[in-house]
C-alpha cells in the first residue's frame, strides 16, 4: 500500500497535471483532424516528453492516445473521414447516423464507451501484467530470444494486409536496426565510414519520419476538397447514451474482451481491434444486415469504439512485462523508456512498482479526464475540424524537423528522419504495412543480443533453445503463431465443404 | 462494411509487387555480399555477419516470393496507388521536402529564426494559403517552437550569423 500512496504523491505533482493537460488538448486536437493518426501524435509528441521523467512521459502518451483515438470519431461523424485509422470500421455507421440525426447519439456512445473501453484495458493490464510479470522472472536469455521472436512473428501473421509484405517490412526493420556497432565484437555494421552511425539509426528521428514526415507526404500529394461539416444537436445527448448503451451492453462486454486480447498481441493496435470487433458485433446481431447502409447503426459504434481504446491499455501488458509492444505507440514509448535508461521487463514490477503504481492511475484519470474534455470536444468538433491543411502541414513539418534535431543536437537525425518519410511513404503506398518496420527496428537488437549473449555462454550449445521448457513451449507457440493463416485456411475450406455437402 | 484492411489482396497493380519483390531481393542480395568481408568470432564462430546474413537472406527470400505472386496475380483487377495525384500535387510533396533540406543546408549559417521563418512561410505559400496568413502562421510557429525548444525544454536551437 505504502507504493500506492508513493504514487498518489507522484501524480499530485503540478508539472505532471500540467503535461497530462496538456497533451490531452494536443491528443483531441490530433486525433480530430482526418489523416493523421495517434501514432504521428505520439512521434511528434517524442521529443517533448523526451526531456521529462519518465511518469510524466508515460503519462504524457497515455492520455494522448486516448484521447486522439476517441477524437478520430469526431470526423468520422460529421465529414465521413476517420480522424486516425481505428475509426475506420465505424465511420460509415457514424456518419450515416448524423445524417438521420443521431448523431450526438453517436458521438455520446463513442465517447462514453471509450471511457469504459479504457478502463476495461487498464483494469485488464492491472491484473494481467504483474502475474505475468512473475512468471516471466524465470526467463533467461533463451527465453527473452524466444518472446522476441514470437513477437516478430506475431506481428508479420497479424499485419494487415499481405503477409508476405509484412515480412519484408519487418525484414527492413531489422536491416536497419542492424546499423552501428555489433554486440559480439564491437564491429562497425553498414556505417559506409560515418562515425555518427556508429551508435545506429536513433530510433526517435526514424519514428518521426516513418509516421510524420510520410502523412504529411501523403497529405500534401492528394489535397482533399473542401469538406461540408454535419451539424450536431447535442440536446439531451447523454441521456440517450445512457439509454443506448443499457441496451447494447452486451457488444460493450465483448468489444472490451476482443480490444483487450487484440492490443496485447505484438503488432496488431486498436485499428485492427475495431475491425475484429465490428465483424464480431455484426456476426452477432440480428439487425447486422443494417450496419453501414441507409441509417448505419449505433451498434457497431458501442463495440468496435470500446475495443479500439481497450486495446490501448491492454497494449502496455507486453510492453512493460516483455519490453515486447503491443502497437505502434507503445512501440514508440518503449524507444523512449530504453533511451532514458527504463527497462521494461519483470524486474521492474519488483524494483519499481511506484511507477507501475503511477501508470495503472494515470490510465484510469486520463480516462475520466476524458468524459468532460470530450464532451467539449463534441461541442466544438465542427471548429476543429475546420484548421486549414496548407498551414497545418507546414506546421507538422517543422516540428519533425526540429523534433528530430533536438534528440541529439545533430542534423544527421534530420536526414534519417527525411530518409525515412520517404521510406514511409514509398512503403505504404505499394501496400507494405509500417507497424513491422517499427517492431524490427526495436526488437532486432533484443533477438540478436539475447541469442549471441546464449550461444556464447554455452559455446554454442543450440539445444538449450530447444530443451528448456519455457522456451520449447515459446518455440511451440511461435510455430503455432506461423501456421495460423495455413490452419485458418484449411478450416475454412472444411467448413465450405460441410455447408456444401 | 467498406474494404476490410485484414483482407488478403492488396489491390496493388502486379507490375508494382514485381518491381519491390524485386528491389527487396536485391537489397537482401547486396546485404549478404557485404557481410562476407565482417570479421568472425576468435574461434572461427559466425559473429556480426549471422544476424545481417539471415536477415538479408530472408529479404531474398520473401522478395521473390512477392515476386513469384506478382507474376501470378497477372491480370487481375487493381487499383492505381497513384490514383488522384495530380502534378500540383507532386510538386507540393517536393516542396515539404525541400523544406526539410534547405533547414539542414541553411539552418547552420542563417540560424533557426530566419531559415524556419521563411522555409515555413513558403511552404504555406506554395500549399495554398493566403500571403497574410503564411506570414503570420510562420512567425507564430518559428516563435513557438522557439519559446518551448529553446527555453522550456532547453535545446540549444541553432544561432547563425545573425545570432
Amino acid at each position: 500500500m505504502g507504493d500506492l500512496a508513493t504514487a498518489l504523491g507522484m501524480l499530485a505533482d503540478p508539472t505532471l497535471i500540467l503535461v497530462v493537460l496538456a497533451s490531452a488538448v494536443y491528443g483531441l486536437f490530433i486525433g480530430a483532424i482526418p489523416g493523421l493518426s495517434a501514432t504521428l501524435a505520439t512521434a511528434l509528441l517524442v521529443p517533448f516528453v523526451f526531456f521529462l521523467d519518465p511518469l510524466p512521459a508515460i503519462a504524457a502518451v497515455i492520455t494522448m492516445s486516448a484521447m486522439a483515438i476517441f477524437a478520430g470519431d469526431l470526423p468520422s461523424a460529421l465529414v465521413r473521414m476517420p480522424g486516425t485509422p481505428a475509426s475506420a470500421a465505424y465511420t460509415e455507421d457514424a456518419y450515416l447516423q448524423t445524417r438521420a440525426g443521431h448523431g450526438a447519439r453517436a458521438l455520446g456512445v463513442a465517447l462514453v464507451g471509450s471511457v469504459i473501453g479504457g478502463i476495461a484495458g487498464a483494469v485488464v493490464l492491472m491484473v494481467a501484467a504483474p502475474l505475468l510479470a512473475e512468471f516471466a522472472l524465470q526467463f533467461t536469455s533463451y527465453e527473452y530470444f524466444w518472446i522476441a521472436v514470437l513477437g516478430l512473428t506475431a506481428s508479420v501473421i497479424i499485419s494487415a494486409g499481405s503477409q508476405v509484405k509484412g515480412a519484408i517490412s519487418l525484414l527492413i526493420g531489422l536491416i536497419l536496426a542492424t546499423v552501428g556497432i555489433d554486440i559480439a565484437l564491437g564491429y562497425a555494421r553498414f556505417t559506409f565510414g560515418s562515425t555518427d552511425l556508429l551508435q545506429g539509426i536513433s530510433f526517435i528521428p526514424a519514428m518521426i519520419g516513418l509516421f510524420g514526415l510520410s502523412e504529411v507526404l501523403r497529405g500534401v500529394l492528394r489535397p482533399g476538397g473542401p469538406v461540408h461539416v454535419a451539424r450536431l444537436r447535442t440536446q439531451g445527448m447523454f441521456r440517450e447514451t445512457v439509454h443506448t448503451l443499457r441496451r447494447y451492453w452486451r457488444g460493450m462486454v465483448s468489444g472490451n474482451a476482443i480490444g483487450s486480447v487484440i492490443g496485447a498481441l505484438p503488432g496488431a493496435g486498436g485499428d485492427i481491434a475495431a475491425w475484429v470487433s465490428y465483424a464480431a458485433t455484426k456476426n452477432a446481431s440480428k439487425e447486422g444486415h443494417l450496419f453501414g447502409k441507409g441509417e448505419g447503426h449505433v451498434a457497431p459504434i458501442v463495440s468496435a469504439g470500446s475495443a479500439n481504446n481497450a486495446a490501448l491499455a491492454s497494449a502496455y501488458v507486453p510492453t512493460l512485462v516483455f519490453g515486447i509492444p503491443g502497437d505502434t505507440i507503445t512501440a514508440i514509448l518503449l524507444g523512449v523508456l530504453l533511451v532514458k535508461g527504463v527497462q521494461p521487463g519483470p524486474v521492474l514490477f519488483e524494483n519499481d512498482a511506484p511507477l507501475l503504481y503511477g501508470i495503472y492511475l494515470i490510465f484510469i484519470l486520463a480516462n475520466l479526464l476524458l468524459i468532460p474534455l470530450g464532451y467539449l470536444a463534441i461541442r466544438g468538433s465542427a471548429w476543429l475540424l475546420r484548421v486549414p491543411s496548407t498551414v497545418l502541414m507546414p506546421v507538422i513539418v517543422a516540428f519533425c524537423v526540429v523534433g528530430s534535431f533536438s534528440i541529439n543536437n545533430g542534423y544527421l537525425e534530420i536526414v534519417i528522419m527525411l530518409v525515412l518519410g520517404v521510406l514511409g511513404y514509398l512503403l505504404e503506398r505499394s501496400g507494405f504495412p509500417l507497424a513491422p518496420v517499427v517492431l524490427g527496428l526495436v526488437l532486432g537488437p533484443i533477438v540478436e543480443k539475447n541469442f549471441m549473449q546464449s550461444v556464447i555462454k554455452t559455446d554454442w550449445d543450440l539445444t538449450q533453445f530447444l530443451t528448456r521448457p519455457i522456451s520449447a513451449a515459446l518455440l511451440v507457440l511461435t510455430v503455432l503463431v506461423l501456421l495460423y493463416p495455413v490452419l485458418r485456411g484449411l478450416l475454412r475450406r472444411r467448413s465450405a465443404v460441410d455447408a456444401s455437402g | 462494411m467498406t474494404a476490410d484492411p485484414t483482407a488478403a489482396p492488396t489491390g496493388i497493380p502486379w507490375r508494382h509487387d514485381l518491381v519491390s519483390g524485386l528491389l527487396a531481393a536485391v537489397l537482401g542480395a547486396a546485404v549478404v555480399l557485404h557481410v562476407r568481408t565482417f570479421p568472425e568470432l576468435p574461434d572461427g564462430q559466425p559473429g556480426p555477419a549471422l544476424f545481417p546474413s539471415i536477415v538479408g537472406g530472408l529479404l531474398v527470400l520473401f522478395g521473390l516470393v512477392l515476386v513469384v505472386r506478382a507474376v501470378l496475380a497477372r491480370g487481375e483487377p487493381a487499383a492505381d496507388p497513384d490514383a488522384g495525384i495530380t502534378g500540383r500535387g507532386r510538386l507540393r510533396a517536393l516542396a515539404v521536402l525541400g523544406l526539410v533540406v534547405g533547414y539542414v543546408l541553411l539552418a547552420e549559417t542563417l540560424g533557426f529564426l530566419l531559415t524556419m521563418g521563411v522555409l515555413l512561410f513558403l511552404l504555406m505559400w506554395l500549399l495554398g494559403a493566403r500571403p497574410l496568413v503564411a506570414v503570420l502562421a510562420a512567425a507564430a510557429t518559428t516563435g513557438f517552437i522557439l519559446l518551448v525548444f529553446e527555453e522550456l525544454l532547453l535545446v540549444p536551437l541553432p544561432q547563425g550569423l545573425f545570432g
